[in-house]
């Protein structure tokens, strides 16, 4: 029985204990029989004790010699000897993680036995444990043939279009300063409280992209409330290659092209990589003959809209080098996009401004310019507690260039600049990181400077320090972070004119400020499973934000939204209780269904928003003026897929539900995107090439807010096939085939009464390609 | 933690129905025409006529279910700009379009009565638009509501076109364009009652405000000057906007400044 008891000691699988313990029995009982018959019976019988199948000797091995029973020890070689009075029959050995063994000695005085190691086959293996970088609820987003598809690829996520370098990222109706764009979690900032100041990057030059949901992730930063975008660097090749990586594309409809190249090679420790990627597009395709803009009515004669032009630069130079423990990078990232603004976009229009230019690829006045410069680096040391340190300095700068106009009785002014905004920003974030959990210190600061005769913002600074906790509780996760905000902003004022042209007092736009602001996240995260295949995740959080510096402080027209916008020094951060459950069950097998949802609600306390006010801006080509309000809101929503897959084909639906409600009025909060519904049908073409109908169902936006107009529902059909092969992979997309004049209720454009793009069609070339391939 | 599905949907269907107790004023303000007794003019008319150099008042009343906010008058030169589908006014030589008002009013009340009075410049003459905007104290905001205001002028001088490139400029739908190189043949008459001292036509370039034609009328004091003049368009002409002005003097020195747009491409 003492085999049995040490047996149970090691903690050995059950059940190969007892096959173990049988086998051995059933084979003492029949040698037990059969031996004495054959020969004379040894009384001592010594060998060697040896791991399969290297024959290392196995020591403390256990040696039972039968029938008398006795025990003993292999040594430090392996080797043992036995004896029995009545002589040694056969032999059982036994050993920690070892298959019990027993043999025959069959009149042998010496004998050698190998021990196999035990094994168990598993079907299926999860492993519980996780970086505090890794999120759970993150949804992979794929390279498309631009940003804005590459954010509507997944459901929920949307895209303001505002031109190539002008689109903003809106998750479950909320966009802007309330959603973080993170590069390798560097948070990006450029004027990104404006809807029409979009995210200057291409996703063709990171390594990945996901989006994340939500508010309350205690690593992403306190804008990250209706979710995150999280771009991530490029990771360490398998081995020392070069890897390179071109692409072009062509889209008729608004003539957009575009190429890129990325390379990366890796030599030894050190892994560097280079790209940059070029976009020129010409004036948008509209079918759309006219539109309205304050009330006035206006032609376009050839269904562009003119002066939407534009070009999009973007560049990254980095390098990673690997040390015993651990690894830094340096990586600076560059962007441009110019591009001409629709005349409607700042002042009122003539007829003739609206004029197409037969050089659908021209741009002139009025015009927006977008700079960003980013130099990072991040450096992680494995340890103890393993520590990553990130730093980041940019440098953010937008231009709006228009024919000068005096607003009032005011003088004309004598440039084009009607408004500059220019931002230096710095970030750091020192994390320690354990099996148990993570913790760390966030710090950043941003001052804004802005220029023009156009005021809307005055120059302002914000800093942020951050104190971070992720700790894993159970199977749960639980997260902590503690801010303190601290914002200033200067006081502006114009002189004022009377209609002699003479200065009769001075129009106060803003005020001093200099406020800290306390905030903070607390948030549980729970992994779910229901059914062996059906798993999710249950989150809880509670969290708050700072005003923007916007919020707090502007007083002009916003060109991007066309109205006339005015901040509140009085605000304090929104405070938010969000609840959130994603469930799935992945496609498992042909004919299967794989299914997901993700689902929230939200409570938000002081939710900060644009109301309008009863007043009108005192300037002729704005309305009524739409003033920053704190006012409590309940958001809820869910997002569901739908994957079913035969052979090859592939079937999948994709749905976004979404309301938002401003609870003392019961309206909707401004720009609740309206139920979304996506189906695609995938089949295989040829070996390597697929054929796709795609279909997109947008409803009737209903729920609106104040003054808010209702936007009618669309149905767009596209078209979609793709064939790839040895690095090759050549795709077509077209898109709104019945060039249907559809208005998209969360775009700016709609303020207008413009439509969305019309009929296109994209061919898509990429190829990746490594040193040894001779192509 | 046991995972309850039910309690979350009740949790959501209860915060659902606390978020739909909340209500509001969402009832535009409108204007209240019958309540006018004024006898003056109001913005809803289909036309209002100004002459230059008078002053003139708009009348109207306003009214909401529960409190008014603010009404806002904003008068501009209908030129480049049409404020209804469909709307044709016609040709118009326009005059003086930098005039502009704006003007804004606090109300109060469930219903107010407010004059807007502006004086009309001696420079304009044609029309402008007048939109009246109001708002609520909630900030709900009532459809604009777009008058016309013609503007007759007795004190500058006054061009009228006969035809250009052979048709009247009434049948033009949009603006005209010309052709570089091309010649165009313009015909009409400028008067005044003091005479007319200098005029002149022009076509200059937008971009860069240059003349690339130009011609002086010939003029003897006439109170009614006739002319046809052959406006030539440089072969080597920039494709573009221009502005095909009509300038001229009268006796006493008062200046007048009209025109059109052409598209040259």
């Amino acid at each position: 029985m003492i085999p049995i008891h040490r047996a149970s000691r090691t903690g050995v699988g059950r059940g190969h204990r007892v096959f173990g313990s049988f086998s051995g029995v059933c084979f003492l009982l029949f040698f037990s029989g059969v031996m004495p018959v054959l020969g004379q019976i040894p009384v001592t019988v010594h060998g060697h004790v040896l791991h399969a199948p290297h024959f290392v000797p196995c020591s403390d091995a256990a040696v039972q010699a039968w029938p008398c029973g006795t025990l003993v020890f292999t040594d430090a070689d392996g080797r043992f000897e036995v004896f029995c009075p009545g002589g040694v029959d056969s032999l059982t050995v036994m050993s920690h993680g070892h298959r019990v063994s027993g043999v025959a000695v069959s009149g042998r005085e010496h004998v050698d036995i190998e021990l196999e190691a035990l094994s168990v086959d598993l079907e299926h293996a999860e492993i519980d444990g996780r970086s505090s970088e890794y999120v759970p609820e993150a949804a992979q987003m794929e390279p498309r043939q631009d940003l804005l598809a590459t954010l509507e690829s997944v459901p929920g996520v949307r895209g303001l279009d505002l031109g190539a370098g002008l689109i903003q990222p809106v998750f479950r109706g909320l966009l802007g300063a309330r959603v973080a764009v993170l590069e390798d979690g560097i948070p990006q900032v450029g004027g990104r409280w404006g809807a029409d100041h979009g995210v200057l990057m291409d996703p063709e030059l990171y390594g990945g992209a996901e989006a994340v949901p939500g508010g309350g992730h205690v690593w992403l930063g306190p804008e990250a409330m209706g979710g995150a975008v999280r771009l991530s660097s490029f990771a360490a090749l398998a081995e020392d290659e070069q890897r390179t990586r071109l692409g072009m594309q062509f889209r008729w409809g608004d003539s957009n092209a575009r190429l890129h190249v990325l390379h990366r090679q890796r030599t030894n420790r050190t892994q560097w990589h280079a790209g940059w990627s070029a976009r020129q597009f010409g004036n948008r395709n509209v079918p759309q003959s006219g539109f309205q803009y304050l009330g006035r009515q206006y032609r376009l004669d050839a269904s562009r809209l003119p002066n939407t032009s534009g070009q999009a630069l973007h560049g990254v130079l980095g390098i990673r080098s690997d040390a015993t423990n651990g690894w830094g990078s340096l990586e600076m990232r560059w962007s441009e996009a110019r591009q001409g603004l629709f005349p409607g976009i700042i002042g009122i229009p003539d007829q003739q401004d609206l004029t197409t230019d037969p050089d659908v690829m021209g741009w002139e006045l009025p015009l927006q310019l977008a700079r960003r410069l980013q130099l990072t680096g991040k450096w992680i040391h494995h340890g103890v507690l393993d520590r990553t340190l990130r730093l980041s300095v940019s440098r953010n700068e937008r231009g709006e260039f228009a024919p000068p106009h005096a607003h009032g009785f005011g003088p004309e002014p004598s440039d084009d600049l009607s408004l500059r905004l220019e931002e230096l920003y710095a970030f750091g974030e020192s994390r320690w990181e354990g099996v148990q959990g993570a913790f760390g210190v966030q710090m950043e600061w941003l001052e804004g400077r802005t220029t023009g005769w156009e005021f809307l913002l005055p120059d302002h600074t914000r800093q942020r320090f951050s104190f971070v906790l992720d700790r894993k509780q159970g199977r749960g996760r639980l997260g902590l972070r503690l801010d303190a905000v601290h914002v200033t902003h200067a006081a502006h004022s114009e002189p004022l004119y009377g209609p002699d042209g003479a200065q009769i007092g001075v129009d106060v736009r803003t005020d001093n400020l200099n406020r800290w602001m306390p905030g903070g996240a607390l948030s549980w995260h729970l992994p779910l499973t229901l059914r062996p295949h059906v798993r999710g995740h249950w989150t809880t959080a509670l969290y708050s934000r700072a005003p923007s510096s916007y919020a707090l402080a502007a007083n002009g027209i916003h060109h991007g939204t066309f109205r006339f916008e005015q901040g509140n020094s009085s605000l304090r951060p929104e405070q938010s209780l969000e609840t959130r459950l994603s469930m799935g069950s992945p496609e498992k097998a042909e004919g299967a269904l794989g299914w997901s949802v993700q689902a929230f609600t939200a409570l938000h306390r002081g939710f900060i928003h644009l109301t309008p006010k009863a007043s009108f801006a005192p300037i002729a080509h704005a309305g009524q003026i739409y003033g920053f309000e704190a006012r409590d809101a309940f958001r809820t929503g869910l997002e569901g897929t739908m994957l079913w897959g035969w052979g090859n084909s592939r079937w999948e639906h994709s749905l976004a539900l979404l309301g938002q409600w401003a609870l003392e009025t019961g309206l909707g909060l401004p720009f609740t995107p309206p139920a979304d519904l996506r189906s695609r049908v995938q089949h295989p073409w040829g070996e390597n090439g697929f054929v796709a109908i795609q279909h997109r169902w947008v409803a009737e936006a209903r729920l609106v807010a104040r003054n808010e107009a209702t936007t009618p529902g669309a149905s767009l059909w596209g078209f979609q096939c793709g064939w790839s092969r040895s690095g090759w992979t050549v795709s077509l997309e077209a898109d709104n085939l019945a060039n249907v004049a559809w208005l998209d209720h969360v775009s700016a454009y709609r303020a207008l009464g413009l439509v969305s793009q019309g009929r296109w069609a994209s061919l898509r070339l990429t190829l990746d390609v490594g040193a040894a391939d001779d192509r | 933690m046991k995972f309850n599905i039910q309690t979350l949907i009740g949790a959501g269907a209860l915060t659902l129905a606390f978020s739909s107790c909340g209500t509001s004023d969402t009832e535009p303000p409108t204007l209240c025409q019958a309540q006018n007794l004024t006898g003056l003019p109001s913005v809803t008319l289909d036309e209002i006529e100004a002459e230059a150099g008078t002053s003139v008042t708009v009348f109207d009343a306003f009214c909401d279910d529960t409190e008014l906010g603010e009404v806002r008058w904003d008068l501009h030169s209908a030129e480049g700009h049409e404020h209804e589908e469909g709307e044709e006014e016609g040709f118009v030589l326009n005059s003086g379009t930098d005039w502009a008002e704006l003007e804004t009013r606090a109300l109060e009340g469930t219903s107010a009565e407010e004059g807007f009075t502006f004086d009309v410049p001696l420079t304009a003459r044609g029309v402008w638009d007048l939109v009246v905007s109001v708002v609520d104290a909630e900030g709900n905001a009532a459809p604009d509501v777009v008058g016309e205001v013609h503007v007759e002028n007795d004190y500058i001088p006054e061009f009228v076109l006969g035809q250009v490139d052979g048709v009247s400029p009434d049948t033009w739908e949009g603006e005209p364009v010309w052709s570089p190189g091309s010649s165009i043949v313009v015909s009409g008459t400028v008067r005044d009652s003091d005479g007319i001292a200098e005029a002149e036509l022009l076509l200059i370039l937008e971009a860069d405000e240059s003349t690339v034609w130009s011609s002086e009328l010939q003029v003897s004091g006439d109170s009614l000057v006739s002319f046809t003049e052959t406006v030539v368009i440089p072969a080597d002409a920039v494709e573009g906007e221009y502005h095909f002005e009509m300038e001229a003097t009268d006796g006493t020195g008062v200046e007048m400044h009209t025109g059109f747009h052409v598209e040259v491409e």
